[in-house]
């Protein structure tokens, strides 16, 4: 671990949205349902999960996006669980978002300087006119943008271009941590490593904490120092990464690692994949007890019946599940 | 030597957008042998999709194949008349998405649209028989409680429900030819685990031949014999799984092959390909992929490279395998 | 292979590594086509919406100067020269009080232009204002104000000016013969006055649920987040983002109720309710020119044609500017 200090204390967070259903009676979403996790300063926290898992649900509501149904976060020791809108804005600044979609997350109709000086104008970090125009050209810079095309819009960009745009956003309010929300998922694969190490740069020359929300498992390995699991709005596993790839406790961890495609012929037709069963619950009305123990192959009837608990099985590896150890 | 399924030469397909042609697919040929499963891979604007969809006569205004020829069976696709034409698309070959939406119609049930497909490659057959053969049908495909889901509509079905009616549709016609286009590319893994093992099983069973459009090297390795990699409307190499992954000779795949993450190890960095995709409207005059080649000749540039084959039918289209390129001291970088 | 004949003669030295430079001479974004220029583009290649447009021109070009140019006045009444058909001197001809008709027509022209143009912008301002806030706020603030669109949708013209008229004539005749009321009031008279708070008050809605729709839309996408989570005001995003983003819907709106605003004018003048005399409009130039319609109906077609022609190419160049602004509305 790069620092034992806690940079972002979540408690027993849950966030639940209500809708109709299609016959108009009143139900709720558990998006994210009791939560607890710590983010350390300067590390890469992962989270996996399916869609419908609550892992870009869980991202937004840290940042405070929505209002909480409940629990509790800490930044740097500050509950900011409250906040009203002009207190919270100063840890808007520190806590920022990248987003998963390059074309729905820039404004149209701004030029890329606009974008990015948007961001400087509302936290006033820019003192004259002139200041600002140097910082965004340095921005753009350090993302490694051609400068010259900061008078031009989004849309005549490629993806990678317009990821590298939205994180010079992002760090144009020089915050501690970011949510980096699938920031590779929609790029072209040729693409894609060059935006991991763009964010990894960032990371280093600037300090910043992570939280990388991903379903491919392969981009988690190589970017996060932990890996949380997510089920249906819980945390199934979380440890660090290189112990979850060798030594998932979880079954639900086990089946996504061997399902994930592996780029090499050879060992793609001799693996053994643990295929699920059927998929993911709707969140309206989970499973009782263990939240997987519709799709996991070990199921008994212990899992329908009580919650297992989220437990430490000694080195800092978390595991939500009633067999671990005998599976 | 077995008498080829499908056979691609020299395929020219054009977009005549305002902003000016849009050379989507610009003289890709290849054959496909039956039974094969065949990879195509390429990122977004590469042609794979165009290339397939040209198969099925899919391609509309202001898209034209402008170029070359396409033989199903030894027989001219585009001289077909209605009839054979009718028979080819669903009996011979058949098609599926990414979007099963594209393909189930929200106001019938699946069991009404299961039962057209079926008329149309039987003709008249009983009611009795079309219901035994749905069920077939949608238990081959990994249904369960099929008698129910027959007289229920798309919505009812889940994602993964929905890719595997779809895929029931598509065998109805007993086809020889199943063209999947990035059929798990919206799903989470482990339904795309599901689905590709379901492909796998299907493809065992009824012994047709594959062809899969995707832009995850890991489903190719997972699921193809032969690979083609495709790269702005043209095919830069294509040759068997195996050569592909173990001994890819052009720089754009070999480059794809080392950026990948899943190999790599926290801490160290990953190897990207630089610059940018192509811009069809504006491809280059030589290589496309030239801009961003890292051993880029002078000669790229400005002249489309020529193909070079070894023994075993790896095919690439560069030019540093020019008995010239190496006459000239020119050291492959063949990291 | 196909392409083997020709390579035979590159010569060697091209199989040389290629210099950055040389790469990048490959790869020039394409020139910068902003949004306007784009739009530009697309209604320059619409040949209705450009004849439409040039036919604006015209009739505004005449509307403006073409009473200057004449040398009678729009209310000058020349004894002798009653109803006189169109020749040399009077190409138009001359009403029964023996007024210029070509003079009226373009002054009845005018004011129908700026009765439109006015309604159009008092009609954007109220529906933009009304249609954001309801759009943004959403839940029962939305609903709310809603409903009272739908209520002011359902209430009928005629009724409101007739009833406003009655309302207003005496506070706007006291108003207008006090001191300090603007000349140009003065000039436009109580109908026509009730004419602009009708429009202003009726027309918005289309605008307004326009709007709301757009934004409604607009502020799910995740620039409006992103900009949240940059700590954003509200104000900022609506003015920032959401009106920028359905600027085009809003003129093309705008476009289309200027129009719509001429032929309720015209429409109520014809019916007494509009112009005092002597002012002209082309709606009031067409009811008078009734009475003689058996002897004299070019007193009628002129006014008349003038606002089919207004009319007509108003919406065709609406059209037009609905497709090159917004694509997607295309139907």
């Amino acid at each position: 671990m790069v620092n034992s200090e806690v940079l972002l204390e979540v408690n027993n967070l849950k966030q639940y949205f209500h809708i109709r259903n299609n016959l108009g009676e009143k139900a709720s979403v558990k998006a994210v349902d009791d939560v607890t996790f710590n983010i350390y300063r300067g590390e890469t926290l992962g989270l996996v999960g399916e869609s419908g898992s609550g892992k870009t649900t869980l991202g937004r509501s840290i940042l405070r996006i929505y209002d909480l149904t409940d629990g509790r976060i800490k930044f740097s020791g500050v509950d900011i669980t409250k906040l009203r809108k002009d207190k919270l804005l100063p840890y808007r600044k520190k806590m920022q978002y990248i987003f998963q979609d390059p074309y729905a997350s820039l404004d149209p109709r701004m030029t890329v300087s606009d974008i990015v000086g948007e961001a400087l104008d509302i936290h006033k970090l820019a003192s004259s006119k002139k200041d600002r125009e140097d910082k965004i050209r340095d921005l753009l810079k350090l993302v490694g943008l051609n400068t010259e095309h900061s008078s031009r819009y989004p849309h005549e960009f490629s993806g990678g271009q317009r990821q590298r745009i939205g994180i010079a956003r992002a760090i144009a309010v020089e915050p501690e941590f970011i949510v980096c929300d699938e920031p590779v998922s929609a790029l072209d694969v040729s693409i894609r490593a060059q935006i991991i190490n763009t964010l990894e740069e960032m990371q280093e020359r600037l300090n910043l904490t992570y939280l990388f929300i991903s379903h491919d498992l392969g981009v988690v390995r190589h970017t996060c120092d932990r890996v949380g699991v997510m089920y249906l709005g819980h945390f199934v596993e979380l440890v660090e990464s290189e112990e979850l790839y060798k030594n998932p406790l979880h079954p639900y961890t086990q089946a996504l690692l061997t399902a994930i495609p592996e780029p090499d012929p050879e060992m793609a037709k001799k693996r053994n994949r643990i295929i699920l069963k059927g998929e993911i619950p709707s969140p309206v009305n989970p499973p009782s007890g263990c939240k997987f123990r519709t799709r996991c192959p070990f199921a008994k009837d212990l899992c329908s019946q009580q919650i297992p608990e989220f437990k430490d099985q000694g080195n800092g590896h978390y595991v939500a599940c009633h067999f671990t150890g005998k599976i | 030597m077995v008498k080829e399924l499908l056979k691609i030469n020299d395929l020219k397909v054009s977009f005549f957008t305002p902003a000016g042609e849009v050379k989507a697919v610009n003289g890709i040929s290849y054959t496909l042998e039956p039974g094969k499963v065949l990879g195509i891979v390429g990122e977004s604007g590469s042609g794979k999709s165009v290339s397939s969809y040209s198969i099925m006569g899919l391609i509309d205004k202001p898209g034209k194949i402008v170029w070359g020829s396409i033989t199903f069976n030894g027989k001219d696709v585009s001289a077909m008349n209605r009839s054979e034409r009718l028979n080819f698309s669903g009996n011979e070959v058949a098609m599926i998405f990414q979007d099963p939406m594209t393909c189930l119609n929200p106001v019938f049930t699946v069991g009404n649209q299961l039962a057209e497909s079926l008329r149309h490659k039987y003709g008249k057959i009983s009611k009795e028989e079309v219901r035994k053969r749905s069920i077939e049908l949608l238990t081959l495909v990994g249904i369960n409680v099929p008698e129910k889901r027959l007289s229920q509509y798309p919505h009812e079905f889940s994602g993964g429900m929905r890719q595997r009616a779809m895929i029931a549709m598509a065998l109805a016609g007993a086809p020889k030819l199943l063209i999947a286009d990035e059929p798990t590319t919206a799903l989470d893994v482990t339904i795309q685990a599901q689905i590709l093992e379901l492909l796998k099983d299907i493809q065992k069973k009824t012994g047709m031949a594959i062809v899969l459009i995707t832009h995850d090297l890991g489903i190719v390795a997972d699921m193809a014999d032969d690979v083609i990699v495709m790269y702005g409307g043209r095919i830069v190499e294509q040759g068997s799984v195996y050569s592909i992954f173990h001994n890819s000779r052009h720089p754009y795949t070999k480059g794809l092959i080392r950026s990948l993450p899943d190999l790599k190890k926290r801490g160290e960095k990953l190897i990207p390909i630089k610059g940018n995709p192509i811009d069809l409207l504006n491809l280059p005059k030589g290589c496309a992929f030239a801009p961003r080649c890292e051993s880029c000749l002078k000669v790229c540039i400005n002249h489309m490279p020529a193909e070079y084959a070894t023994e075993d039918g790896h095919r690439t289209a560069c030019w540093l395998y020019d008995e010239r390129a190496n006459n000239s001291g020119e050291v492959k970088n063949n990291g | 292979m196909r392409e083997m004949d020709n390579t035979a003669v590159l010569e060697n030295k091209l199989f040389m590594p290629a210099t950055e430079s040389e790469k990048a001479t490959v790869e020039i974004m394409r020139p910068s086509v902003g949004y306007w220029k784009d739009a530009w583009r697309r209604l320059r290649a619409n040949k209705v919406a450009i004849g439409a447009l040039v036919v604006i021109l015209l009739v505004l070009l005449a509307a403006v100067i073409g009473p200057m140019l004449s040398p009678y006045k729009y209310d000058q009444i020349i004894k002798g020269s009653e109803n006189l058909s169109p020749n040399v001197q009077h190409i138009f001809g001359t009403d029964s009080l023996g007024r210029d008709l070509f003079t009226r027509t373009m002054i009845g022209a005018r004011i129908s232009i700026a009765v439109g143009v006015v309604a159009a912008i008092m009609i954007s301002i109220i529906g933009i204002l009304y249609g954001a806030v309801s759009g943004f706020l959403g839940g029962w603030a939305d609903i709310v104000m809603m409903r009272i669109v739908d209520i002011v949708y359902s209430v009928p013209t005629v009724l409101i000016v007739i009833l406003l008229q009655v309302v207003l004539k005496d506070p706007i005749d006291k108003y207008l013969s006090s001191a300090n009321s603007p000349a140009f009031l003065k000039g436009l008279g109580v109908g026509l006055i009730s004419i602009f708070f009708v429009l202003a008050l009726l027309y918005w809605v289309d605008m307004a649920r326009i709007v709301r729709g757009q934004i409604l839309a607009l502020k799910e996408q995740e620039y409006v987040l992103a900009a949240k989570v940059l700590g954003a005001s509200s104000r900022d995003i609506i003015s920032k983002h959401l009106i920028p983003n359905c600027i085009g819907q809003i003129i093309v709106v705008a476009t289309l109720k200027i129009p719509e605003a001429i032929f309720v004018e015209s429409f109520l003048s014809f019916i007494g309710l509009g112009v005092s005399i002597p002012m002209a409009s082309l709606g009031s130039l067409s009811q008078a020119a009734l009475k003689g319609i058996y002897s004299y109906p070019y007193m009628l077609i002129f006014p008349a044609a003038t606002i089919s022609v207004i009319i007509l190419s108003m919406n065709l160049f609406g059209d037009g500017l609905r497709d090159a602004l917004d694509p997607r509305m295309k139907k």
